[in-house]
C-alpha cells in the first residue's frame, strides 16, 4: 500500500493519504507534508518534542496536526521525520515527534508551506484501509 | 537587484534580524498600521496620503490576534516571502491614457518598482484561528456549508466581530509590511545611485489591499445598502469622485494594479463608475493561474528558466528552483488578455503598461 500521492489541484496542492489505521494515516500525512518542504531522508532525529492536539473531529485534528509542523518550521525552523502515537481519538491526539532545526547545509527547501486547509478535507475508513484528502495551500 | 536582494530578506522562512518586534510594540503595528512606519523612520508623511484607507483598517483590534500568530509575525516585518510574492523593478513600455498616467505620476519609459507580498505567516495564522472559530459557529448558527473551509459566522455576531478586528489587523500588518520593504527599496537604490531617496523620486503611487472582506455601501435594487464586500483573488477598483480616492488621483479613479507573470508585463488601471456598479468596485488582482503548481514543474523539466528570462532581458533573483518552475510565465494567463477583458467590460481602465527588467522571488 502506497503512503501518500500528489493532486493537482490550481495554486495549492492536494494530498491523499493512506493508512492500515489512524496512527498510520496520521504519520502519512506529516510524512507527504515533509516531503513537500525538503527531502525527508535528510531529517535527522536529534530532539523530540511531545505534541497533544484537540479537535472537534478527526477531519480538524488532521489539518491541526500537519498545522502544527508548519508553525513549528516557521517560527523554530523544526523539521520532522520521525512521529510516534501515545493516543489518537477522534478528539485527542497525543504523539512524540522527533526531528531537528534546519540545517543550511544539509537540507535543501524545496516549497514553503502556508497552511494546511479545511478545503476538501474528507477521512474515510473502507475495507480496512484508511484513506484522506487534505488541500495545503502553498 | 543584487542590492536590493540582499536588503529584502526572501523566500523560505525570511526573517529581518534588524527588525525583531516585541508583542506589545506588534500590536502597535497591527492598530496603527502604515503610520507606524511613518513614526520609525520606514516610510515618508506623504506616502500615507497613497495607501488605501490611509494604510490603516479601522476596528483593528490586537487582542483578537492570537500570541501564535504575534510569533509568526514578529521577525517577519520587511521580508517578502515565497510563492507568487515577488519585488518586480521595471519601466512605462506603454501608456494608454496621458492624463491619468500624469496625475499618477507615470511617464514614458520611467522606472517602476512593483512590490506583491502580504501579512505572511502572521496572517495565515489568523486565518487558521478563526477558521476554528468558524467552523464551531456555523454549527452554532445551522449554518449549512458546502466545504467547511467556507466557514463563516454572521457579520454582526460577536465571532463576525472579533474576526474583522483581526483580519483588520493582518490588513495594517502587511501595510507595515510593505513599507518596510519599500524603504529598502529607496535604500537600496540609493545607494546604487548614490543619490538621495527624494532625489530619485521613488514616490508611492498606491498599496492597496486584496484578498479582504471590508465594510462598504453600495447600491442594491436602487437602495443603498451597507456589505461586507468579500475581494478573493480581487482588489479594490473605486471609481472617480469616491471619497475614498486619494484626492490626487479622485479626478481619474482609484489606481488597480494587475500584475502578470514575472515574464510578460503587468498593468496599472484606474477604476471605473461601471465597476462600482457592476461588481462592488472590484477587479481581479492579477492574471490568474492557467497551471497548477504540478502541472508546472512538470512543463518546466529539463528547461533553465532563469536562462529563458535572462534571454527575454529579465533579471531573475533569489528564487529557489521550486518557487521558480512553480511560478513560470506559461503557469499563468496571459496578462494582456486578462487585462483587455477588464478594460473592455469596464471593469477598470488601462493606464500603463509596465515591462519587467528583473524579479525577486522567495
Amino acid at each position: 500500500m502506497r503512503k501518500f500521492e500528489y493532486l493537482d489541484h490550481a495554486g495549492d496542492l492536494g494530498i491523499k493519504i493512506y493508512g492500515k489505521d489512524l496512527p498510520d494515516l496520521f504519520r502519512h500525512a506529516a510524512e507527504a507534508l515533509f516531503h513537500v518542504i525538503t527531502n525527508p531522508e535528510t531529517i535527522q532525529v536529534k530532539e523530540t518534542r511531545t505534541l497533544t492536539l484537540q479537535g472537534h473531529n478527526l477531519e480538524e485534528l488532521l489539518v491541526d496536526w500537519l498545522n502544527e509542523f508548519i508553525y513549528l518550521f516557521e517560527t523554530r525552523g523544526l523539521l520532522f521525520s520521525d512521529f510516534d502515537f501515545f493516543f489518537l481519538n477522534a478528539q485527542t491526539l497525543e504523539a512524540k515527534v522527533g526531528g531537528e532545526p534546519y540545517d543550511e547545509s544539509r537540507h535543501v527547501i524545496k516549497t514553503t508551506v502556508k497552511s494546511a486547509t479545511y478545503h476538501q478535507l474528507w477521512i474515510q475508513h473502507k475495507k480496512g484501509i484508511w484513506r484522506a484528502q487534505v488541500i495545503i495551500d502553498l | 537587484m543584487t542590492v536590493l536582494f540582499q536588503n529584502i530578506p526572501s523566500g523560505v522562512g525570511s526573517k529581518r534580524k534588524d527588525l525583531k518586534l516585541a508583542s506589545k510594540e506588534l500590536s502597535r503595528v497591527m492598530e496603527k498600521g502604515a503610520r507606524w512606519t511613518v513614526e520609525n523612520g520606514y516610510g515618508l508623511p506623504e506616502d500615507i496620503d497613497h495607501i488605501e484607507d490611509r494604510g490603516c483598517i479601522p476596528g483593528a483590534d490586537s487582542d483578537c490576534v492570537s500570541e501564535r500568530a504575534l510569533e509568526r509575525g514578529r521577525a517577519q516585518l520587511g521580508t517578502l516571502g515565497s510563492g507568487n510574492h515577488f519585488v518586480e523593478v521595471g519601466y512605462v513600455d506603454e501608456v494608454y491614457d496621458e492624463n491619468a498616467a500624469g496625475l499618477l505620476g507615470l511617464y514614458k519609459d520611467q522606472m517602476t518598482v512593483l512590490v506583491h507580498t502580504g501579512s505572511r505567516g502572521l496572517g495565515h495564522q489568523i486565518c487558521d484561528d478563526h477558521i476554528k472559530v468558524m467552523l464551531q459557529a456555523s454549527r452554532k448558527y445551522g449554518i449549512e456549508l458546502s466545504d467547511p473551509q467556507l466557514c463563516c459566522a454572521p457579520v454582526e455576531s460577536e465571532e463576525g466581530k472579533r474576526y474583522l478586528a483581526a483580519m483588520a489587523c493582518a490588513a495594517n500588518f502587511a501595510f507595515v509590511n510593505r513599507q518596510v520593504i519599500t524603504h529598502w527599496i529607496r535604500e537600496s537604490f540609493a545607494q546604487v545611485f548614490q543619490l538621495s531617496p527624494r532625489d530619485l523620486r521613488l514616490d508611492l503611487i498606491y498599496d492597496v489591499c486584496h484578498n479582504m472582506a471590508k465594510m462598504e455601501t453600495h447600491e442594491v435594487g436602487g437602495l443603498k445598502k451597507h456589505l461586507c464586500v468579500h475581494r478573493k483573488g480581487a482588489t479594490r477598483a473605486f471609481p472617480p469622485g469616491n471619497p475614498e480616492v486619494p484626492i490626487p488621483y479622485r479626478s481619474i479613479g482609484q489606481p488597480v494594479l494587475i500584475p502578470g507573470d514575472m515574464g510578460r508585463c503587468s498593468y496599472v488601471l484606474v477604476g471605473t463608475e461601471h465597476g462600482f456598479r457592476e461588481c462592488f468596485g472590484s477587479a481581479c488582482h492579477g492574471a490568474g493561474r492557467l497551471m497548477s503548481r504540478h502541472q508546472a514543474k512538470k512543463a518546466s523539466k529539463g528547461r533553465s528558466i532563469v536562462r529563458e528570462l535572462e534571454d527575454a532581458g529579465i533579471l531573475v533573483k533569489g528564487a529557489s528552483r521550486g518557487t521558480l518552475v512553480e511560478e513560470i510565465p506559461d503557469a499563468y494567463k496571459d496578462v494582456n488578455d486578462v487585462v483587455n477583458v477588464v478594460h473592455g467590460a469596464g471593469i477598470a481602465r488601462k493606464v500603463v503598461k509596465l515591462k519587467p527588467i528583473g524579479v525577486i522571488k522567495g
